[in-house]
């Protein structure tokens, strides 16, 4: 006479499990997002993390699936009829317990049997080893109620007669199919997690994506030009983040102005930007503007104008004639001074749309280790502000 | 559950600290100091440092240089009094040199250039240049134990932008002092 179950601890358990693996999924998915100043190109980290997690999380599942289709034993009427083993999960072997010692209570609120015992026996190695008493609880959360009540009833009578006669027929009931019912959900969520926090892990990705690095030209423009993964491209926006390998810029604002003397139209840029690296150098030369940027016109040098041609640019405002201040010239070097400085950069405006390049190392040669990566922040004439 | 907490809370936390070691880079220490007009004064190991003062001159005028084409660059001139306050058997001079003396013109580093011809230093003031041009051996200076001496430093700045002055002491830490701040609303222009 056994009390079946289906695993206990399952339930609880594999919730868990999949929640912290959706929890992980994001972490990882997030962090990868954070390396672009480490790393020049992502996209095959992301594949193998979420080919990697996809695997894991497929594994995981199936075993979940196996757990859920076999069936355990929680309670067996022992032939003497003097006592039960009882199949817990803190013991490799059952453990006996003689009906002496064992007391069975059936919770009031719900109909849960509470099993308490004094004293139990382990049969190890041909020897008998006391263990101290303990109480389990058998919940209809497992266990079918009418097979649970009927085997507890023939112990509690085993319990007054050891003689009393057993309807056998009664306490094999028919097996009943219980994955139609609570099982039914248990089986299929590890599948319904899987597929949720695969949608949510790739959301979050376009969105942290979005997020961290505006970047809607990128892979078509890099692709088709055969450059490396150095250039990052950009649609300005007022206080956008621009992150490279050596700095933290932010923009902070674009204005129109108007050159003193020629009346020529420039682009003032007020850039806030923090040193992330002992490496980094910063000066106008760094700084260049473009009608149509394209990495072949950066090589030839195509661009309308150079910031170092602006240093000392004097514009028109309300009528009078005022210097641009705190202009970025010869610029800072990253290990002397403070890290993080406000500046302007001034450079002719385009007719139409203006590129606008911080040029982190020399486009005609390799980038080496020490030189920073690129940024090319185009900026749509609606968006410069004016004075 | 606790555990699992546990779990997704030290993931947050390895969250936080990447994010932040995004953008911070292994550097000296430094001090920001405001000029209030008066004096700043601070010590870094026998030295006592008194910047007296600052002013941009509009005579004589720096040679015209290559990006400057509207002509509006400008002498800043700094002094600063050192005192050598060791004493005592140990005491001994410290020699102070021109590349700890750095001006700012917004966010450029400035290297302290040779006194202009037709500008009379005080009584008692020396320029100290890094002029790499000149012999004379002025980018360095020995101040004795017990005594001070007044150093001038001259920098070619643009007379709108932040000026600042940073001194990297004997100790390693810099100072950065703040000798004015522009006032502007929109960032570009001085109002």
């Amino acid at each position: 006479m056994t009390l079946k179950m289906k695993s206990a601890v399952f339930d609880k358990s594999v919730r868990i499990w999949f929640e912290l693996y959706f929890v992980l999924v994001v972490i990882g998915t997030l962090l990868i997002n954070r390396l672009p100043l480490l790393l020049d190109n992502r996209n095959p980290l992301y594949l193998f993390f979420w080919f990697v997690a996809m695997v894991i999380g497929c594994l995981k599942a199936i075993r979940v699936k196996l757990a859920v289709d076999s069936e355990y034993r929680a309670v067996e009427i022992v032939e003497t009829r003097r006592g039960i083993n009882l199949y817990l999960r803190n013991y490799w072997r059952p453990i006996y317990v003689p009906f002496k010692w064992l007391k069975i209570k059936q919770s009031d609120e719900n109909n849960d049997f509470i099993l308490s015992y004094d004293k139990a026996i382990q049969f190890r190695f041909g020897k008998a080893l006391l263990v101290s008493g303990n109480q389990v609880e058998f919940s209809e959360k497992y266990f079918v109620f009418e097979e649970m009540s009927d085997i507890f009833d023939v112990i509690a009578n085993l319990q007054k007669d050891p003689n009393v006669v057993i309807d056998y027929d009664k306490l094999n009931p028919v097996e009943k199919n219980v994955t139609k019912d609570k099982w039914r959900t248990a089986k299929f969520f590890p599948w319904i997690l899987l597929g949720t926090s695969l949608v949510s892990v790739i959301l979050t990705a376009i969105i942290s994506d979005e997020f961290f690095s505006p970047s809607p030209y990128t892979l078509q423009m890099e692709t088709s030009l055969n450059s490396p993964n150095y250039h990052r491209i950009y649609d300005y926006s007022k206080g956008m983040t621009i992150s490279t390998n050596f700095y933290k810029f932010k923009i902070l604002h674009a204005y129109k102005v108007q050159e003193a003397d020629t009346d020529d139209d420039y682009i003032v840029l007020n850039i806030n930007a923090k040193t992330a690296s002992e490496y980094a150098t910063i000066s106008d030369g760094n700084f260049m503007s473009f009608d149509n940027w394209s990495m072949k016109a950066e090589k030839d040098s195509n661009e309308i104008d150079d910031a170092n041609n602006n240093e000392d640019l004097v514009i028109k405002t309300h009528g009078r004639k005022k210097g641009v201040i705190n202009m970025l010239r010869s610029g800072w070097d990253g290990s002397e001074g403070n890290d993080n400085y406000t500046f302007n950069v001034a450079l002719k405006k385009a007719s139409g749309r203006t590129d606008i390049v911080y040029a982190g190392f020399q486009a005609i040669l390799s980038k080496s280790k020490h030189e920073d990566t690129s940024f090319v922040l185009k900026i749509n004439p609606n968006d410069l502000e004016k004075i | 559950m606790r555990r699992k907490m546990l779990i997704t809370l030290l993931l947050g936390l390895l969250f936080l600290g990447f994010n932040s070691t995004n953008v911070v880079a292994v550097k000296q220490p430094i001090i920001d100091r405001n000029y209030n007009g008066k004096t700043v004064e601070f010590d870094q190991e026998d030295l006592h440092y008194e910047i007296l003062g600052y002013k941009v001159l509009s005579n004589p005028l720096p040679p015209s240089s290559d990006g400057d084409y509207n002509g509006l660059e400008r002498y800043l001139v700094c002094t600063v009094k050192i005192t050598n306050e060791s004493s005592g058997k140990e005491a001994s001079a410290e020699e102070v040199i021109a590349y700890d003396f750095m001006g700012w013109s917004g966010p450029n580093t400035l290297y302290a250039v040779r006194k202009p011809a037709h500008y009379e230093n005080p009584e008692g003031t020396v320029t100290l240049e890094t002029d790499s041009d000149s012999h004379n051996n002025s980018d360095t200076l020995k101040v004795s134990p017990g005594s001070s001496k007044t150093l001038s430093f001259f920098y070619i700045v643009y007379p709108d932008d932040n000026l600042n002055i940073t001194v990297t002491g004997l100790s390693g830490t810099i100072e950065n002092i703040s000798l004015k701040r522009t006032n502007s609303n929109n960032g570009i222009v001085a109002d």
